[in-house]
């Protein structure tokens, strides 16, 4: 069954999102015109969700994205778009919400290849060195070839 | 700007190892340090540096993977980078691709050296996992997968020079004295295991915003403080180096006392008291004569009418 994306987006976490973003986001952020996301949007179908004139950091959020990062470098994975969530039950459901086509599409449509949810631990702040140990196992324990969608327990 | 926990436990046990004087390092510079961490701990490597550029203190230094780059392949680096840069990229990846804080030397009862590498944390649920991870296994220490990026740990510690790693836990609120500290870190010297977790969680003696608060006051006029922070990224040595590091310290607009004092952090300072075995005459004499030149300089710089210092130059020499 496929979530109803209105539920969806009101019940994305905008302290949670911010948290993410700020423990995450360093110098290199990658980075989208509004213009590629109302496009990657329309043709997902993600449109009804969103209003106009907003910004990338906004209307990724209205999807449940709190950011896009790159991991390229030096022989990394790919783009990543990562989803927060604050506990096992909503991390759970998240993946199954990111899972569908629709947002299976959304990142096709703008190049990203996995999609996190970010499962964070109530008891202590999120950490950066945590988040990299995590994806060198999601990497590796998957031979090279993680799924599209995971969820990543810090 | 607020620290984070973490951050700020390191920063005290740095403090700490300053002050006792068993701060240390390896001898590698930070290019043999990425080649040996390519060689030895390679996932760990590439990891960190997928992270790295996220750093603040890569903020500043957004070609900092093309300068690793070039380490590792051994190749000309065509940008600029300075040793301060090259001290912070060493230092960074010491802790994010092999577990390492900060690093001290002391001597175990039978008077040998030990070089002990920290790992700093204030989550105790972690210490488990930091310390299987040390000893060269995988963090959650599930033996059945295969892949495990930290089993040359062991091995890459000793070509480092490292004789002892030891995860350090702290309560993020509550910290273990100075001496505390240097007695477990002397039980540690003296144990025969390599590797080990101390926790000091419960050690509850110094209250860390206390500690952080009065530390802001102490910061504006502590005269080691000064001298770290004004010889940042000079290479110079002896008469050069404490001259530079004055010009600087008056350029920014300390007094002469705060500069004398200053310049009892200067190695060429401590050089003179310690062949003069204590006696700090010389010592002192040296300091007020670099304060006197500096400022003898600086005025002539700011008067051009005033006659100039005749130039030294080695005749026939013409470009």
């Amino acid at each position: 069954m496929l979530a109803n994306l209105e539920t969806v987006s009101s019940s994305f976490d905008e302290e949670l999102m911010a948290l993410t973003r700020d423990f995450i986001q360093g110098p290199r952020l990658h980075k989208f015109t509004v213009d590629e996301i109302h496009v990657a949007l329309s043709q997902s179908n993600l449109t009804e969700i969103i209003e106009d004139s907003e910004g990338q950091e906004q209307l990724l959020a209205s999807i449940g994205i709190a950011l896009i990062i790159d991991l390229f470098h030096p022989l990394g994975p790919g783009t990543v778009a990562i989803t927060p969530a604050k506990s096992h039950a909503d991390a759970q459901r998240l993946l199954l919400i990111i899972s569908q086509e629709t947002y299976h599409s959304f990142r096709k449509a703008l190049g990203i290849e996995y999609h996190w949810v970010l499962q964070l631990n109530s008891e202590s702040s999120p950490e950066l060195d945590e988040l990299m140990t995590k994806s060198m196992y999601w990497f590796h324990d998957y031979d090279q070839n993680p799924p599209e969608c995971s969820v990543i327990e810090l | 700007v607020e620290l984070k926990d973490g951050l700020r436990a390191e920063l005290y046990v740095k403090g700490f190892a300053k002050e006792a004087r068993i701060a240390s390092d390896i001898p590698h510079n930070s290019e043999a340090t990425i080649q040996l961490l390519d060689q030895y701990n390679q996932h760990n490597l590439t990891w960190a540096r997928m992270y790295i550029e996220r750093r603040r203190e890569m903020e500043r230094y957004p070609q900092v993977n093309d300068w690793i780059d070039s380490v590792i392949k051994g190749q000309q680096y065509l940008g600029s980078a300075d040793e301060q840069f090259k001290g912070t990229v060493k230092d960074t990846l010491l802790d994010t691709a092999f577990s390492t804080d900060l690093i001290v030397k002391l001597n175990d009862n039978r008077g040998e050296a030990q070089v002990i590498a920290i790992d700093v944390t204030v989550k105790e649920p972690d210490q488990d996992s930091k310390l299987r991870k040390i000893r060269g296994q995988r963090e959650d220490g599930d033996a059945s997968k295969k892949f495990n990026p930290n089993r040359n740990y062991p091995r890459l510690r000793s070509m480092l020079g490292i004789d002892k790693h030891i995860v350090l836990v702290m309560d993020a609120k509550q910290y273990p004295s100075y001496a505390t500290l240097l007695t477990e870190l002397y039980a540690v010297a003296n144990q025969p295991s390599q590797t080990a977790a101390v926790n000091l969680s419960d050690s509850q003696e110094i209250d860390a915003v206390q500690f952080f608060a009065e530390q802001r006051k102490v910061e504006k006029v502590d005269p080691p403080d000064l001298w770290l922070k004004y010889s940042k990224g000079l290479s110079s040595h002896s008469v050069q180096l404490s001259t530079e590091v004055t010009s600087r310290a008056i350029a920014g607009g300390h007094s002469k006392q705060e500069i004398l004092q200053m310049l009892a952090s200067d190695p060429q300072y401590q050089l003179f008291v310690k062949k003069d075995k204590g006696d700090l005459t010389r010592a002192q004499k040296y300091a007020s004569g670099i304060l006197d030149k500096v400022v003898a300089e600086r005025g002539k710089k700011n008067n051009p009418d005033s006659p100039q210092p005749e130039q030294h130059r080695k005749p026939g020499r013409s470009r």
